[in-house]
Order: structure tokens, then C-alpha cells, then sequence
């Protein structure tokens, strides 16, 4: 899922203070799996504001509304109304359900309430890592189900560097070393053949990297 | 309330919204939760709410968390802090 | 300026000769006075001085540029390239304008990350790692090809070097490493620095088992440590880096003066120790900030004959 953490109080605050009537707009899908833009940060998020607001002696008015999945049109189309009245919204959908509204409500101010980060998993009970970098050639079959591109700081192919320690990544001890991940996983699996295959150089046309990518499935094209 | 970990943050933002100048969150003494672990949730979440507090600008002190046994310490200290602070509005 | 089209440190190795290389970091800026004192100290003494590229990820001097005024001043420069800050493009261009200025020797890095350095905010670059480097620059100088296969006009023949620490993690699979980056292209190793003699003569021990020092020539890393502080703050602050208790100890047991001679006496000891490993066709002394030490113990080692040019 797309994880995304919701921006500081006071920097939401200050791209509200144009306004007086604002949508908290919540997604119901990837961001409340990480607590970020669900129906619950909603209204916590909106108690919050019009509290910080009373502080300056100011009353926000705010709606608040949450749909399935703002990256959807068949699901932002139900906002339809509550932006119409509403003097901008603060999306606390990811990146992409921000733009999506954007691009349906082209009249609308949308303000993004989060901050998006990365494609991962909840790894245990309140931690999320990023795990895909959406590199767009996949080669986690090489190595063992552990994705070099995402997971080694450098993106090394043929790793590891020689900075690791106690199986932790040079850059913070929080990060393992995904190439000691690598390593254990192929051994484990009998693959370690694999570790000798030199690997070259990536070919980053499918990713970013190439240009904002596109998908299109001509059979559902109508 | 059966447990203290069913208290959802945004009770206590609305206990704030509708005047409140302080809350405290009463939970079972240490180790004695019937559900585990029940108290520990309701002290994180009461600690993160204290947080969001601060950020707001009212004030994280105005939120605390107590164990019964310890309740009436815990209202004294409460209210001698609100004394030094302005009203929660 | 010599562009005669040979390396001396590969001369030397070649010729059957024990090299010494040594390493310098540039400047954090545009004076050139610097790195040029720090050649002038090595002039000589060594066989080759290799020159970091934003070492540590600090901003410094481009190598190229250092290396240029190592080779005005009659210094052989080995130019470091990480690909933490250039992509293929890029690196391929500065190795052919490399060779153009008479620079021989280069060494393939990955580079420290980015966070660690003087200017974290920066993006990484990555997009090739050091044995896609390796692998470039074997074809641009065997087949005078670029990584395109675009046929070059003026192949780069660069003699190409790569790190490889014996005593990182994982152990179990450094020998491993040490064949992919020989296959991959490389010509020379210079280790990280060696105070751990038994686990360093095991990784030669296996080098040797594989076939491998047939293959490549490897140089001990040696650095002489300074002061008890110095060792401590290696063993528990640099990745990848083993220095066993009785080094520290050794350390101990002086300060000052004292502790500097002995942190030479370690040095020396090493060096004979790793001169009679067979494999071990070098050293590579890493004194970085300390530049000045290094002609008297190349001398103590009894290595000062540096072959003429």
C-alpha cells in the first residue's frame, strides 16, 4: 500500500488560514491502513484545527467527509456537493488521490494534508517500511524476494558495500542491510549461485526516471 | 466505558471543543487489565493526544492519564496545574 | 604534462615488483597549494597516490582536478570514482578526459552515502554500482567501447582498481565478492587497512584457493594509528573496520609521542607481516591528514627502492 504520514499541525494550519470554509477530505483505503487520512484522522484532524484555530481567536468552519478511495472518480464523484460549498479542501489522500481531485474539481483549491512517502507494508503492529520503489523491472526473483533497488541505500545490484555493520545499513542502524538479507535468503532458498551472477547495469527507462509513466490497456480502452 | 483502551482519541478533543479546561483518563492499576493490555494502549494514546496538545497550543498538561489507585493525586496535581493556566476556552 | 601511456604502479606490479601506493583527500575548496604540498610529501617515496572523490561524502576538490596537479608536480595520481554522485554518462565522459590528461590508474568505488557527508539534502545518484563501473571501464579499454557500444575514438586504458575489505560484513561471502569484481574487470584491490593479521592471512588464505591472486593483485591496506583514542573510535565508529583488542591495548599503554611511535611500530610490524603472505603483491598506506608520515615508513619498511619511472 501507499503509506503516507500526515503533515505537521502547524504547517496545515497555515495553508488554511486563507479560509473559512474547508473539506477535511479522507481516503478509505491506504492511508487509513497507516492512520494517516482515514475517516478517525478526519475528525481528529478537524476537532484539532478548529481548537488551534479558537486559540488565535479565529472560527473555522469545517466539513467532513471521507470516500473509499479518492483515486477514484466513481468515489470523489460523491464529494461533488461538499466541495462545491466548501472554499477549498484539504485532501488527506496520497499524492495521487490529491491530483485526482484536482483534475475532477478543476475550480477547487486542494490542499494536500499529508505527506506521501512510499509503496510498503505493515511490517509489525505500528511499523511500516518501504519495500518497491516502482522500478518498473522487477527482478526480485534474482535476489531471493528482497529488492536490492528499494531496500539498499546505494541500490547496489551487485552488493554489498563494504560499509555495513552487525548486518545494519551505514546510513542509520534502523535499516538492515538488504544485501545480508539477500545473502541469508538465497542461502537459505539453495540459491546462492545467484550471488556470483554478475548483475549490470539497470536499465532505468521504465521507472521515473524515463518520465512520468503511463499504463494502457487497449482491451479496456472503450 | 468497559476499558480504558476504548477510549478513542477524539472523545478527548471533543471533551476540549465543548469547554473542557482539563481531562483525565482513569485506567486499571498496572498490570491488572482484564484485557491485557489495555492500559498500556490507553497511556499511548493518551500520549500522543498530549501531543497534539502542545501543537494545538492549548496545552499537553490539561490531559492526563492516571491509574485508579492513583486518581485523587493525580485530579490534585491536575487542577493545581490548570490554576496556572488561562481557560481551555 | 606525460601522457606516455603507462601506469607505473601497473610497471611495477607487472615487473613482479612489491608496490606501495599511498592516498590523499583534496581540499574543501578551489586552493590548489594544498593537495600539491601533499603530493610533493609522497613524491618519491611511493609508487602511486590515489585521490578520493568527495570522500566521507564531503564536498571537496574533484579527484580529477587533484589528480591533474599531482601529475604537474611529477606525482602518478590514482583517481578514486564513486557512482554516489555521477551517472553513467557522466562517468564514462570524466574517465575518457581522465585518460586525455594523462591520468592511468582508477579506482571503482560505491562512495559512503550521502547522509553521512557535508551535504545530506543532496539526491544520490546510483545508477550504476561500482562493478557496473568496473565492467564499463574493461570495455571501454579492451573493446574501445562506451556502455552504449558506441565504438570510441581514443579508448581510455585505464589500469582499474576496486576496495575490497576482508573484514566486513558478511565474512562468509568477501572471497565470493572478491572473484565477481575480478571477473567483472578489475586489476588491482587495495584493502581496507589490516591490523587483523589472522583473519586477513584466512581471506588471503581463501584468495589463494580460488585461484585468485593469479588473477589479480592484491595490496594490503595499513594504516598507523596515532593515539589510543584514534583505534577506539575506528573499532566502534567505521563501518567494516576490525582492530582487535591487543592493538588497542598495545595503543594504551602510551600517549603522545610515545603512542605515535608505537602506533608506527604496529605499521612496520604489519607491513612485514603481509609482505610475506603470498598473494600480497603491495601495500596501500591510508594516512589521510597525516601525509607526512608516510615517507619515513615506507623507509622504515625498507621500501624506499621505488622502481624508477
Amino acid at each position: 500500500m501507499i503509506v503516507a504520514k500526515q503533515k505537521p499541525l502547524a504547517e496545515i494550519k497555515e495553508m488554511l488560514r486563507p479560509f473559512e470554509k474547508v473539506l477535511i477530505l479522507g481516503c478509505g483505503t491506504c492511508v487509513k491502513t497507516c492512520f494517516a487520512g482515514g475517516e478517525d484522522e478526519v475528525a481528529m484532524l478537524g476537532a484539532a484545527l478548529r481548537l488551534a484555530f479558537r486559540q488565535d481567536g479565529k472560527t473555522i468552519r469545517t466539513e467532513e467527509l471521507t470516500v473509499e478511495r479518492q483515486c477514484e472518480d466513481a468515489f470523489i464523484q460523491e464529494s461533488a456537493q461538499a466541495v462545491s460549498r466548501n472554499e477549498a479542501i484539504l485532501s488527506l489522500a496520497c499524492g495521487a488521490g490529491v491530483q485526482a481531485m484536482a483534475r475532477r474539481f478543476a475550480r477547487a483549491v486542494l490542499l494536500p494534508g499529508l505527506n506521501t512517502t512510499f509503496m510498503g507494508v505493515l511490517e509489525k503492529p505500528g511499523l511500516f517500511t518501504e519495500e518497491c520503489a516502482g522500478c518498473g523491472d522487477c527482478e526480485l526473483d534474482t535476489f531471493g524476494g528482497i529488492c536490492p533497488v528499494t531496500r539498499c541505500s546505494k541500490r547496489l545490484l551487485n552488493g554489498p558495500c563494504g560499509g555495513s555493520k552487525n548486518g545494519k545499513c551505514e546510513v542509520s542502524p534502523d535499516i538492515e542491510c538488504a544485501w545480508q538479507l539477500i545473502i541469508d535468503r538465497l542461502t537459505l532458498l539453495g540459491q546462492s549461485d545467484n550471488l556470483k551472477r554478475y548483475i549490470p547495469a539497470k536499465d532505468w527507462r521504465p521507472s521515473l526516471s524515463g518520465g512520468p509513466r503511463r499504463l494502457v490497456r487497449e482491451d479496456h480502452v472503450i | 466505558m468497559a476499558c480504558s483502551s476504548m477510549i478513542k482519541d477524539i472523545y478527548l478533543l471533543k471533551a476540549f471543543e465543548s469547554g473542557a479546561d482539563g481531562v483525565i483518563v482513569v485506567g486499571c492499576p498496572a498490570g491488572k487489565c482484564k484485557r491485557v493490555d489495555g492500559d498500556t494502549r490507553a497511556a499511548k494514546r493518551v500520549a500522543r493526544v498530549r501531543q497534539l496538545l502542545d501543537e494545538i497550543g492549548l496545552g499537553g498538561k490539561r490531559l492526563a492519564y492516571s491509574t485508579a489507585d492513583e486518581m485523587e493525586t493525580t485530579a490534585a496535581e491536575l487542577v493545581k496545574q490548570l490554576g496556572e493556566l488561562p481557560p481551555g476556552r | 604534462m606525460k601522457t606516455d601511456g603507462q601506469s607505473k604502479l601497473k610497471r611495477t606490479l607487472s615487473g613482479g615488483g612489491f608496490a606501495v601506493t599511498a592516498e590523499c583527500g583534496p581540499p574543501r575548496g578551489a586552493d590548489a597549494s594544498v593537495i600539491r604540498k601533499k603530493g610533493e610529501t609522497l613524491k618519491g617515496c611511493v609508487d602511486a597516490v590515489n585521490v578520493t572523490d568527495n570522500q566521507t561524502a564531503v564536498v571537496r576538490m574533484s579527484s580529477l582536478a587533484a589528480c591533474l596537479h599531482l601529475i604537474d608536480i611529477g606525482v602518478e595520481p590514482v583517481m578514486q570514482m564513486v557512482t554516489r554522485d555521477r551517472n553513467r554518462i557522466a562517468l564514462q565522459s570524466d574517465i575518457m578526459g581522465a585518460y586525455s590528461l594523462g591520468i592511468r590508474n582508477l579506482l571503482c568505488l560505491s562512495g559512503d552515502h550521502q547522509s553521512l557527508g557535508s551535504q545530506p539534502e543532496a539526491m544520490n545518484v546510483f545508477d550504476i554500482d561500482s562493478l557496473n563501473l568496473v565492467h564499463a571501464v574493461r570495455v571501454m579499454r579492451d573493446e574501445g567501447k562506451d556502455m552504449s557500444g558506441f565504438s570510441l575514438i581514443g579508448a581510455p586504458e585505464m589500469f582499474i582498481g576496486a576496495a575490497e575489505n576482508p573484514f566486513a560484513d558478511p565474512l562468509s561471502y568477501r572471497v565470493v565478492r572478491l572473484a565477481k569484481k575480478i571477473d567483472a574487470g578489475v586489476d588491482f584491490i587495495q584493502t581496507q587497512c589490516v591490523y587483523n593479521l589472522p583473519r586477513f592471512k584466512e581471506w588471503m588464505r581463501q584468495a589463494r584457493e580460488e585461484g585468485l591472486t593469479e588473477k589479480v593483485y592484491i595490496m594490503a591496506g595499513i594504516t598507523p594509528l596515532k593515539s589510543t583514542r584514534m583505534a577506539q573510535f575506528m573499532a566502534a565508529k567505521v563501518a567494516g573496520m576490525d582492530i582487535p583488542q591487543e592493538v588497542i591495548d598495545r595503543m594504551s599503554a602510551f600517549t603522545g609521542q610515545r603512542a605515535i611511535e608505537e602506533g608506527m611500530n604496529i605499521a612496520l610490524e604489519t607491513i612485514a607481516a603481509v609482505k610475506s603472505i603470498p598473494g600480497v603483491r603491495g601495500i596501500h598506506i591510508m594516512a589521510i591528514e597525516a601525509e607526512e608520515r608516510v615517507p619515513e615508513l615506507v623507509k622504515a619498511a625498507g621500501l624506499s627502492q621505488r622502481p624508477a619511472k
